[in-house]
């Protein structure tokens, strides 16, 4: 892998721009590849924490209410960190996991450290989901019978209206940290 | 037949061709929801007409567990013996939004969600 340094779909830098909340937690992935209960269990309580800025269902008129927010931050954040916990390096698996709810949007944020392999694999992965039609992927990836993590990322896309960021950086010698960015809106426009 | 973990319950109840899922299903990967897959595969070969698949008591499923029920129906479909009909609760988030694929994998399919 030459390149050390990429950004794919949409991905925001840094905590730029104004926002509500800005949250960020740092977990063990082989604490939640141990007990994978770990992982929605993460997902749920961020999900609960940020459900009480959302509006019961009979008030949320121009936005999600907090039983559909707590629902869908769970689903968002659970497939994210399980992501982390199947696929960091042996020698570093510190996870950080980062939400920030904006004056429209939320944003989820989790990055982990991989080997150059599985960072190949991450960014073809990537590039697939970004250039192919989301719609159509859903469908061949089910009909190839594979495990494949991809699946996840296209319930986010086609079922929630997520958008999605990736980026890789070389951090040392066959070490990469991998970002993902999961954006949703919130607020009708 | 039953199947039981720490956040779900999934019974298979033979005479009324129906397999009801309760609690929270997030299992790491297909290995991990092989019994699942085994057990919908039996509840498959049993029922003559159609087997029931009963999520509305299920608050979330994980896109492995997406990925299992999705090949079951993939399954059955090339079966094409017992038809697939599909219950779900429209105040769970993921049914509302994902059950309907099912669809896009077997046009048979039939999904009852309120």
């Amino acid at each position: 892998m030459t390149e050390s340094n990429i950004v794919l779909g949409i991905f925001t830098e840094g905590t730029a721009g104004t926002h509500l909340s800005d949250s960020r937690i740092l977990l063990d992935a082989e604490d939640m590849s141990r007990n994978w209960r770990r992982c929605g269990l993460t997902a749920d309580f961020l999900a609960r924490y940020y459900s009480y800025y959302f509006p019961y269902r009979e008030k949320a008129t121009d936005r999600i209410s907090r039983e559909a927010a707590e629902n869908t931050i769970s689903y968002i954040l659970n497939e994210l960190i399980e992501n982390t916990a199947k696929y960091s390096d042996a020698q570093n698996k510190g996870v950080e996991v980062r939400v920030s709810l904006r004056e429209t949007d939320i944003l989820f944020e989790v990055s982990n450290h991989v080997s150059e392999q599985r960072a190949e694999s991450f960014l073809r992965l990537a590039r697939g989901l970004l250039e192919g039609n989301p719609e159509e992927l859903y469908v061949t990836q089910l009909e190839k019978n594979t495990d494949s993590s991809g699946l996840g990322y296209l319930t986010m896309i086609n079922d929630y209206g997520v958008s999605l960021g990736f980026k890789v950086d070389r951090v040392g010698e066959g070490v990469f940290r991998v970002t993902v960015q999961a954006t949703m809106k919130w607020k009708e426009a | 037949m039953e199947l039981r973990g720490e956040d779900f319950v999934i019974t298979y109840n033979e005479p009324s061709n129906a397999v009801e899922f309760f609690g929270t299903l997030r299992l790491r990967d297909s290995a991990d929801y092989k019994p699942l897959t085994d057990m919908l595969e039996t509840a498959h070969r049993n029922a003559k007409d159609f087997l029931t698949l009963d999520f509305r008591n299920l608050q979330f499923l994980n896109s492995a567990g997406i990925n299992t029920i999705s090949r079951f129906v993939i399954t059955a479909r090339t079966r094409d013996t017992a038809q697939l009909r599909v219950l779900g609760n429209n105040e769970i988030s993921w049914q509302q939004k994902s059950l309907g694929n099912l669809r896009k994998l077997w046009a048979k399919v039939a999904i009852e969600i309120r």
